[in-house]
């Protein structure tokens, strides 16, 4: 069995303790097997495992602050004793000018395109629904959500407030235009936690400006030849700006 | 069928009948297969083989994912919830193969260390983006701090660690959390 057996919640810090290698093989084993089918979890070791290729690629003057060229008495690794102990104190500075110039060039390259390429994308933050999710709310209140799209809108994500009932089921989600035709296929998600909403992103920017509802369904019961049911409608309208 | 959630980092990502799509060899289905369990398998495979080069983790992947695919397409995935799994499997396995040197895989060019592979960032243009948004996530930490993640990156001595900078494990499994939640906040928003 995958994930369902692992009791993640019981297990701060689980993704961490894993790669820092603080399970045991037999616990280390049992983790990959559930994050290899958790989107959650599968998100959260990418995300630390990335963190970490980085920071070993990084040139080690940025999170030093200055190589060890003039700060000998603590020569602990062996390259500083080799140096130390044949006399080699005087090509240590030249050592280090030498590799000042690619780490400069690293930093430079990094501050220049990398960091600016970064705070472009972070502009993109105030778009709505970019990052923030649009809470979507039943249609029981006879109001109508509007997600606004503009030319650069692709990916909109929606939180969808589910009935208690829903948690641990089977579910699907699909988006229905007025007319009823289906214009983004069914697809399964994931069940939430049983206080958090739906989170679902979607193309918004392929749908039409007018009016649409997502419709979430419970699928457990396909099992026992009974249709989905119906769980929710969430009514919004796609406006273009 | 439960979704398979591709683009890391994401939120749900509407995705249907994953594994049907795959064996109809639908080439988006494969590029999201091979992003998604792609990243994972390094991650697994590196801890299982350590010391061993960028290549060889990659030639395994490469092997994993030929394998799963025939499957895939021969109809052999016989529990499609579990495709994760399965995945893993076929990784596991190609894992032992390749480090005793049998069954149908074997290694090459193992001699060639400085060849890049797809998990040395600046090697592979698809993380670009995540080596981006990681380095902000660095750079927003203390200096010490950094330092610290650096060290334990290359793989230092945690308990030799602890005691040089002064902090306990726990620390150091905080100060990853803290800065995993940064660079998984920094995706979101570049996905966004």
């Amino acid at each position: 069995m995958p994930d369902e057996t692992m009791d993640v919640a019981s297990h701060p810090r689980l993704t961490e303790q894993y790669l820092l290698g603080e399970l045991g093989e037999r616990e280390s084993a049992r983790f990959e097997e559930h994050f290899f089918n958790c989107r959650i979890c599968s998100d959260e070791v990418i995300a630390a495992s990335q963190l970490l290729n980085v920071a070993r690629k990084l040139p080690r003057a940025r999170t030093q602050e200055v190589p060890a060229a003039t700060s000998a008495p603590a020569a602990r690794t062996w390259w500083k004793r080799l140096f130390l102990g044949t006399g080699g104190l005087v090509w240590i500075p030249r050592f280090a000018a030498l590799a000042a110039v690619p780490m400069a060039l690293l930093i430079a390259y990094d501050r220049a395109v990398l960091l600016p390429q970064v705070r472009d994308e972070l502009a993109l933050r105030d778009r709505p629904g970019a990052v923030d999710p649009i809470l979507l709310r039943p249609a029981t209140r006879g109001k109508v959500r509007q997600i606004v799209v503009d030319a650069g809108t692709r990916n909109v994500t929606v939180a969808l407030e589910l009935p208690g009932a829903a948690a641990g089921a089977t579910l699907s989600a699909a988006v229905e235009s007025e007319a009823g035709q289906e214009v983004i296929p069914r697809f399964a998600v994931a069940s939430p936690r049983p206080t958090e909403p739906l989170i679902i992103q979607f193309p918004a920017h392929r749908l039409a400006p007018g009016l649409y509802q997502m419709i979430v369904r419970a699928e457990d019961r396909k099992q026992s030849g009974v249709p989905p049911l119906d769980l929710r409608r969430y009514p919004f309208a796609i406006v273009t700006r | 069928m439960r979704a398979i959630v591709v683009g890391a980092f994401g939120v749900q990502i509407a995705e249907a009948d994953f594994v049907q799509r795959l064996a109809a060899r639908d080439r988006e289905t494969e590029q999201q297969f091979a992003a998604h369990f792609g990243q994972l398998l390094r991650v697994v495979l590196r801890r299982r083989s350590p010391g061993r080069p960028p290549h060889f983790v990659e030639d395994v992947v490469q092997e994993t994912f030929a394998r799963v695919l025939a499957a895939v397409q021969s109809g052999r995935v016989r529990e499609p919830d579990s495709f994760g799994s399965f995945v893993l499997g076929v990784g596991v396995k190609v894992l032992q193969e390749a480090s005793h040197g049998e069954g149908r895989f074997k290694l090459v060019g193992e001699s060639s260390l400085d060849r890049p592979g797809p998990d040395d960032p600046e090697a592979d243009v698809g993380n670009r983006e995540i080596l981006a948004a990681a380095a902000e996530a660095l750079e927003g930490l203390a200096p010490r701090d950094r330092e610290l993640l650096q060290e334990v990156a290359l793989d230092a001595d945690k308990d030799e660690l602890c005691q040089r900078f002064g902090v306990t494990r726990p620390h150091l499994r905080v100060l990853l959390h803290r800065a995993k939640e940064r660079l998984q906040v920094l995706m979101a928003h570049r996905r966004g």
